[in-house]
Order: C-alpha cells, then sequence, then structure tokens
C-alpha cells in the first residue's frame, strides 16, 4: 500500500515537472495560444461569428474597420467587396486553412513517415528504391504539379487536400529515413530483436517513438507550407472556390482595391502570417520540450 | 564436461560480409568468424578474449541468433537455432550489450523496459508482469525510486543493472554478455561484475562472457577461448591457459597486461607493426606475419585446429612454446 502510493505520488510529481517544463518555453506559450485562437475560431465559428458570412449586403460594400475613419461596430473589420461581414468570413476560414493544413498533413506524414522508416530501418535495396522516390519527387515542382492536377481535375477543397497531401511528402520521409537510420543500429534495437519482438513491432514501438522529435517539426513546417500553398492556389484561382471563405481567396477578392482599401488584403494576410508563426513556434516548442536528451 | 550436452554450442561457424568500396569498386569480402567451435555447459562461464575486430562481437550476434551464420550451426540444447522459433530462443538466450547509453530505449521507463520482454512473450496480466519487474530490480540494486524514471536519469552503472535485470526477467538459460563493463568506471566495473556472478548462482545460468579484458576473465570465466582474425586460437580451463600459454598470441596478451609498477614501463611484445585485416587473411597461420617464433612452415600450412575439450591450441609449435611461455601463474601477478 505504502509503495502503491509512493509510485502514485512519483508519477504525480513527474507530470508536474513535465507540466514547469512547458510552462517555462516562451515560444511553445506564445505559439500554442495563437494555435489555440484558430482551433477555437475554426470549432465555434458559428458561436463566434457576428453575422452569416455568406450574406451579401450590397449597400454596404468595403466598409472601414472600426478603428479606421468610418468604421462601425457593426462589422468590426469592414465588409468586403459584396458587402460580406469580414470579421465572420475570417473566423469561417479559419476552418478551411486548418482543414488543409491537418489534411495535408495527415495524408503526407502517413506517405513519408511510412516510407522513411522502411528505407531508413531496412536500408540496401529497400533505401536505393525509396531514395530514388524521393529524388523523383523531389524533381517535381509542387505548385506547378498542383496547378496542373487541380486544373484537369477541376477544383475543390478534397482536392486541394489530396493534391497537396500527395505532394507534401518528401520533408517527412527525408528526416525520418535519417533519424532511423541513426538509431537502428543502437543496442536497444538489438535487445529488443533479442526478446523475439517481431520486425513491425520493433519498427512502431522501438524506432518510431525515437524519431517523433523531428517528425514533429516536420509536421509543424509542412501544416505551414500547406497552409500557405493553398493560399496561393486559391489567390491564383484553382484553390478553394468561392463562396467559401478561405483565407487566400479573400486576399485574391481583395487585390482589385489594394490601393483604395489595403486592410482588405492586410487583415487576411495578418490572419495567415500569425497562425504560420504559431504553428512554427509550436511544433519547435515541443520539439524542445519533449526531447529525452533535455530533460 | 558433464555428461549433460552443452546447453549452447557452436560448430564450426563460418561469417562473411561483403564491403563496400565505393560505387564503382568490386566488393570484398570481410571474413569475421572463421570456422569457430565452442560450448557452453550448463551454469557455466565461457569467456571470449580477444583484440578489437577479432570477430567475438560477431560470434554474440550469433549467439543471440541475430544473425545466421553462412556455415555451420549454433545448437541451443542440441537443436539447431534456425529451427528454434524466435520467441523460444529469446527466452532461453538473452543480452547484455557494452553500451549502457544506447542498451535501454530512452522513451520506456525503467520498469516498463523491464516489463517489455514479459509483455513480448505474453506472459501473466498486467499487475503480474508489474510485480516481476519490480522484483527483478529490486534483485539487481536498483532503487525504488528509479522505477517510474527514464534511462537518461540513470548513471551507466545503473542503466547496466537494468538491462541485467531485463535479460533475466525471462528466465533464460544463458547469458550473453558482450563486454558488458568496458564502458565503466573501475569502480562500478567490480559492482557489475560481482552482481553477474551473483545472480549466475542465483538463478543457475550459464554466461558467455566477451572480453578484452584478461583480468575480468581470469576472475569471472571458468573456460576461456581466444580469437585471432576470426578463429580460435587457444582454449581451455581459465587457470590452465592463464598458467601455461600454448599460443604465441595468448602469450603477447598475457604480457600486454599492465601492472601498477610504472617502472616496468610499456612491455615489447615483439608483435611487428602488422595489423590483422579481415579483408585478407594471410595464409596459412594467420598470426604468422606478428608472430615472433615463425618458422617457414607456417606461411604455408594451415595448423590443427584446437581439441574441443581441455586445453588446445592452434600453432605448428605449441608444444615447444609452452614450456617457454610457462610463467607467471596470475595475469594479475606481474608478467614474466
Amino acid at each position: 500500500m505504502s509503495v502503491a502510493q509512493t509510485h502514485s505520488g512519483e508519477r504525480a510529481s513527474a507530470r508536474r515537472l513535465r507540466l514547469r517544463r512547458w510552462g517555462q518555453h516562451g515560444g511553445l506559450l506564445i505559439g500554442g495560444a495563437l494555435l489555440a485562437c484558430a482551433i477555437v475560431m475554426a470549432l465555434c465559428a458559428p458561436l463566434l461569428a457576428p453575422a452569416d458570412p455568406y450574406l451579401q449586403e450590397l449597400g454596404a460594400r468595403l466598409k472601414p474597420p472600426v478603428w479606421a475613419e468610418g468604421g462601425s461596430w457593426a462589422n468590426p473589420l469592414g465588409t468586403d467587396q459584396l458587402g460580406r461581414d469580414y470579421l465572420s468570413r475570417l473566423i469561417y476560414g479559419s476552418r478551411i486553412s486548418l482543414l488543409i493544413g491537418l489534411g495535408t498533413v495527415a495524408i503526407g506524414g502517413a506517405i513519408g513517415i511510412t516510407l522513411g522508416l522502411l528505407a531508413g530501418f531496412f536500408g540496401g535495396r529497400v533505401d536505393m528504391v525509396i531514395s530514388f522516390i524521393v529524388t523523383a519527387r523531389l524533381a517535381m515542382p509542387v505548385m506547378l504539379v498542383a496547378l496542373a492536377v487541380v486544373g484537369l481535375v477541376g477544383s475543390s477543397l478534397t482536392v486541394v487536400i489530396l493534391v497537396l497531401g500527395l505532394l507534401l511528402w518528401d520533408q517527412f520521409a527525408i528526416v525520418t529515413r535519417t533519424a532511423v537510420r541513426q538509431i537502428r543500429d543502437l543496442d536497444y534495437i538489438a535487445a529488443a530483436r533479442a526478446v523475439g519482438s517481431s520486425t513491425p513491432s520493433i519498427i512502431l514501438r522501438e524506432a518510431l517513438p525515437n524519431v517523433t522529435g523531428p517528425i514533429l517539426v516536420v509536421v509543424t513546417l509542412e501544416m505551414a507550407h500547406a497552409i500557405l500553398l493553398e493560399a496561393a492556389l486559391s489567390f491564383l484561382g484553382l484553390g478553394v472556390q468561392p463562396p467559401l471563405p478561405s483565407w487566400g481567396l479573400m486576399i485574391a477578392e481583395g487585390r482589385d482595391y489594394i490601393f483604395f482599401t489595403p486592410w482588405v488584403i492586410a487583415i487576411p494576410g495578418a490572419a495567415l502570417f500569425l497562425l504560420v508563426l504559431g504553428i512554427n513556434l509550436f511544433g519547435d516548442g515541443v520539439r524542445d520540450v519533449t526531447a529525452p536528451g533535455g530533460r | 564436461m558433464g555428461l549433460e550436452p552443452p546447453v549452447l554450442a557452436v560448430e564450426n561457424v563460418f561469417k562473411r560480409y561483403q564491403v563496400s568500396r565505393g560505387l564503382l569498386r568490386p566488393k570484398r569480402s570481410l571474413q569475421a568468424v572463421r570456422g569457430v567451435s565452442l560450448s557452453v555447459d550448463k551454469q557455466r562461464t565461457l569467456g571470449i578474449v580477444g583484440e578489437s575486430g577479432c570477430g567475438k562481437s560477431t560470434l554474440a550476434r550469433m549467439l543471440l541468433n541475430l544473425e545466421r551464420p553462412d556455415e555451420g550451426d549454433i545448437l541451443l540444447d542440441g537443436r539447431s537455432a534456425g529451427t528454434v522459433g524466435r520467441l523460444d530462443f529469446s527466452a532461453r538466450v538473452q543480452p547484455v550489450f557494452q553500451d549502457p547509453y544506447s542498451t535501454l530505449n530512452p522513451r520506456r521507463t525503467i520498469l516498463e523496459t523491464v516489463m517489455h520482454p514479459l509483455r513480448v512473450h505474453a506472459r501473466g496480466e498486467r499487475n503480474a508482469r508489474e510485480t516481476r519487474a519490480a522484483r527483478l530490480l529490486d534483485l539487481v540494486g536498483l532503487p525504488r525510486r528509479a522505477h517510474h524514471a527514464h534511462p537518461n536519469q540513470l548513471s551507466g552503472g545503473q542503466r547496466q543493472r537494468v538491462a541485467i535485470a531485463r535479460a533475466l526477467v525471462l528466465e533464460p538459460q544463458v547469458l550473453i554478455c558482450d563486454e558488458p563493463t568496458s564502458a565503466l568506471d573501475v569502480s562500478i566495473q567490480a559492482q557489475i561484475l560481482n552482481l553477474i556472478q551473483e545472480l549466475q548462482k542465483e538463478f543457475g545460468i550459464s554466461i558467455v562472457f566477451i572480453s578484452h579484458n584478461l583480468a575480468v576473465v581470469e576472475h569471472l570465466c571458468d573456460e576461456v577461448a581466444v580469437m585471432y582474425l576470426g578463429r580460435v586460437v587457444e582454449n581451455g580451463p581459465t587457470a590452465d591457459v592463464m598458467a601455461s600459454p600454448r599460443h604465441p598470441y595468448t602469450k603477447a596478451l598475457l604480457d600486454s597486461v599492465l601492472t601498477p609498477d610504472v617502472g616496468l614501463g610499456l612491455p615489447d611484445l615483439q608483435l611487428g607493426l602488422e595489423f590483422p585485416d579481415p579483408t585478407n587473411v594471410p595464409p596459412g597461420c594467420a598470426f604468422h606475419p606478428r608472430c615472433p617464433h615463425r618458422e617457414p612452415v607456417c606461411s604455408t600450412e594451415v595448423p590443427p585446429a584446437c581439441a574441443q575439450a581441455g586445453h588446445g591450441s592452434e600453432c605448428h609449435f605449441a608444444d615447444r612454446l609452452a614450456g617457454a611461455f610457462a610463467g607467471p601463474a596470475a595475469v594479475c601477478a606481474g608478467r614474466g
């Protein structure tokens, strides 16, 4: 009984220690806060948005935000060229950005991490074949291929996620392969084999948990990358289609008015910048805090 | 030795690797192990000594069934290791590796590490596994407060204790120790060696102890095999081999043990400047380019292999040299 109590006590204190370490990392906190804002915005969009993001009020087009001359609290961030409430569109737009980011990373990560684990763990011929595939993928310009495919298939949210996911796996594969190569000859892998663990179990239980640090960083980088690519595709008119409120699309729709009402571009641009910054800070922070060496 | 067959036996085992020397140059064959035969009896300790690159660790990997020999066979209780299933084999032969800093998975706690073999072998419920793992950690002398720590919070000696607990949790018959103390401080080395000896008595296991430290081997092992360039050049009861070596390489190894007496300086081993190259094994006796006693026959004819039992030596002139080599009985007592 007393032994069990001290055990649970040690576990609790270890947890407290971990929490304190998380709380002391400035970048992690800022990134986490930005990311949390975006997630809350995306999840609670119907509750937070003051108006319907699709409702057009042609009499109230291109109204300035509340801090500018002529702005009002009726539309805190003003309205766009069709008179839609900009704040509402921004809030709903976070859904698109996060969906694109997560969807792309899920597909790309699944492909890249699998290939990287196989190449790094087995080496030899497997590594040669997979490295060739990665090299072939690296030879393709992402933007051009994405444009071509979207142009051929037609554009929708699903198509954008699929295309980006199938293109953005190379970094996952490269980083995972390198990390696994560094650990595959270590004694704990040999010990697991000597204990009788099967090869899939060794790859998933011994190798993968020890390469999550670098992979996590790639997750955040690629998520940010995908969000920016979606914005670029939408800006070019080949991404998310109107009237869906994508941040990239909002920038595209506002570009005719850049000299007269610059906030139409500045507001979604700033949102995009903050989200990408937040994701990158968060990724770096998590890597710093969870790396066993940093304990 | 006894009436029972050896627990673990190596029969005329060969292992070669292909060494790549770049994209366009032909690969070379590295002969890591060239026809080794050894056996370990129940509850006995076999020492394997030799310099770096002589095939000790390759042999250890084959003894653990991590690699299959190219020729020959590893026999576990008289059955070929290839026919014993991987789980079955691992329940009976377990390793303790050299480097305490890479032997434990950094993501697992100590208790999880020791429980893991039981989980792989589906032994007992979670609580029973935890109890058993905790008991073994007590047995190897790890404090309870370290059970939920991660490996990076432990010292090298503590990690090696955990590695020993992990190896023993399945109650194996044989422990393969590949230089388990060479990465530790001298004061910790003695603790770990004594621990291994105590646990051997308690569990009744056999040990294959691979080392380049002759003093440790003399202290721990009942029998010893000296390896050079992938072959066993001398084997026999430890005391016999140490007291009256019958191979010039063993003699050189014994002479190379440094004594605490600084005044004696560094020993002159008369080994020359040639280094053994396993990709280019010399003809005849593999040791002849470095041997101070070589004669013309040594570079042309392979000497007869060591006898399996008793004190054997793979040298053309074993009998003649044995008389000349007879010197001090113990390694630690000084050199002749």
